[in-house]
């Protein structure tokens, strides 16, 4: 187990779309705030620092992250147990939806590494930050995956849903969530009304592939 | 075994080079777009790399066909050849279920732009990679994760990112997974 007060876990996807905005800056602040950790994954590293580091288009953001890991604002959580538990997570998941009775490959190492930290931090309060579809999807309603599955491949898809059961329990929070918590308290300052503030937010992590829709934003323009 | 051992992936993917080629000769751009999308769904469940370097090199085509100043440029023609003998080879290949050497001939048609120079190098290298990202987004759009189409269509996930912010997939109905309200309560919870 890893102990932990409080902890969010961040996908590869969350720091990049708050990287491609130019907010990474608000993790520091937001950290404080939140008093826990903000852990990453050794495969989640990879995918954000490691390899784009190697690359023209996106070595500054893949640097400008390695600073926050080297900060250690972000801490990189590597272990045995974790690596035991992600395979574990990568065999459900992948093995949850067949198509035509091969078993489909939905989620990667990250994704997975993410769910098998979660499981394994010893807290109550934890989520994992993620903004992409898919393992939101397969936590909260892989019912609406499965529906998914069967409208865009035009066939019937078997759903073992005692594979997916383990995924249930896991919590789910977006870069819009946490862009949010950071312009209520001050760690975004923008010289125009709450409502627009909050429309320009979260329309600019949208835009870099947070997985928020329209209707969501409009909402959040209201109630946040 | 491999998907296109299966007789009816054999067939699909022999039908879509035999679109293929005749669509570049008409210069049907819908037909290369339609013919590109059918691999995506084998691609989705199968994750086998033949549909998914048929996707990218018939989805690149319909790019190059659609965009006209190829014809332009210097050294057009002769990758133009190069991609229909690519294309021949690939399905005779295939007719003769040799498997190991239709992957060869894909590879070929890769390849080839290497050989090219200047202008057109640099604009069909662009292309292609452009067709890649797309190709990842529509195995996003069907529901297989960032990280995995990625890792599948060898781009990273931040030009992944770039693409999908600017496509409708997040507005989907089925997406919708928690109200705002509970999402955004659970946020601040976590943050009190």
């Amino acid at each position: 187990m890893v102990d932990a007060n409080k902890a969010l876990i961040f996908d590869s996807g969350a720091i990049i779309t708050l990287a491609l905005n130019d907010l990474l800056f608000i993790l520091e602040p937001l950290k404080e705030a939140f008093g826990g950790e903000f852990f990453i994954t050794p495969q989640v590293k990879s995918e954000i620092i490691d390899t784009p580091i190697n690359s023209k288009r996106f070595a500054l953001e893949a640097l400008m992250i390695k600073s926050l890991v080297d900060k250690k604002i972000l801490t990189v959580v590597s272990s045995p147990e974790l690596k035991k538990e992600t395979s574990r997570v990568l065999e459900m998941a992948n093995s949850a939806y067949l198509a035509d009775n091969e078993r489909m490959r939905i989620i990667h190492d990250g994704e997975a590494s993410c769910i098998a930290l979660f499981n394994l931090i010893n807290s109550e309060k934890k989520a994992i930050v993620v903004d992409e579809r898919t393992t939101r999807m397969l936590c909260e309603s892989p019912e609406n995956l499965h529906r998914l599955y069967e409208k865009k491949l035009h066939r019937k898809i078997a759903f073992l849903e005692k594979n997916a059961e383990m995924f249930k329990s896991v919590k789910v929070i977006r870069t819009s969530e946490l862009s949010l918590m950071a312009y209520n308290r001050g760690i975004i300052s923008l010289s125009t009304s709450r409502s627009e503030a909050i429309r320009a937010i979260l329309y600019a992590v949208k835009f870099k592939g947070c997985s928020i829709s329209v209707n969501e934003i409009e909402t959040a323009r209201r109630i946040a | 075994m491999g998907v296109l051992e299966k007789e009816d992936e054999r067939q699909n993917v022999l039908d879509i080079l035999r679109k293929t080629r005749i669509a570049l000769k008409t210069e049907d751009v819908m037909t290369l777009r339609e013919a590109s999308s059918r691999t995506v769904h084998s691609a989705s469940i199968y994750k086998d790399m033949d549909s998914i370097a048929v996707a990218v090199i018939v989805y690149a085509l319909s790019k190059i066909i659609e965009r006209k100043k190829y014809v332009a440029y210097e050294g057009w023609s002769v990758f133009y050849r190069k991609v229909l003998v690519g294309i021949d080879k690939g399905i005779d290949d295939l007719e003769g279920k040799n498997f190991i050497q239709f992957r060869k001939d894909i590879m070929e048609i890769r390849t080839g732009i290497g050989s090219l120079s200047g202008n057109l190098k640099t604009y069909i290298q662009d292309v292609f990679r452009e067709a890649q990202i797309s190709r990842a987004s529509r195995l996003y759009e069907h529901g297989i994760s960032s990280a995995e189409t990625t890792q599948l269509l060898g781009i990273t996930q931040f030009e992944l990112a770039e693409y999908i912010g600017k496509t409708g997939i997040a507005d989907v109905d089925l997406s919708m997974t928690m109200s705002m309200k509970t999402r955004l309560n659970f946020a601040r919870s976590l943050f009190s």
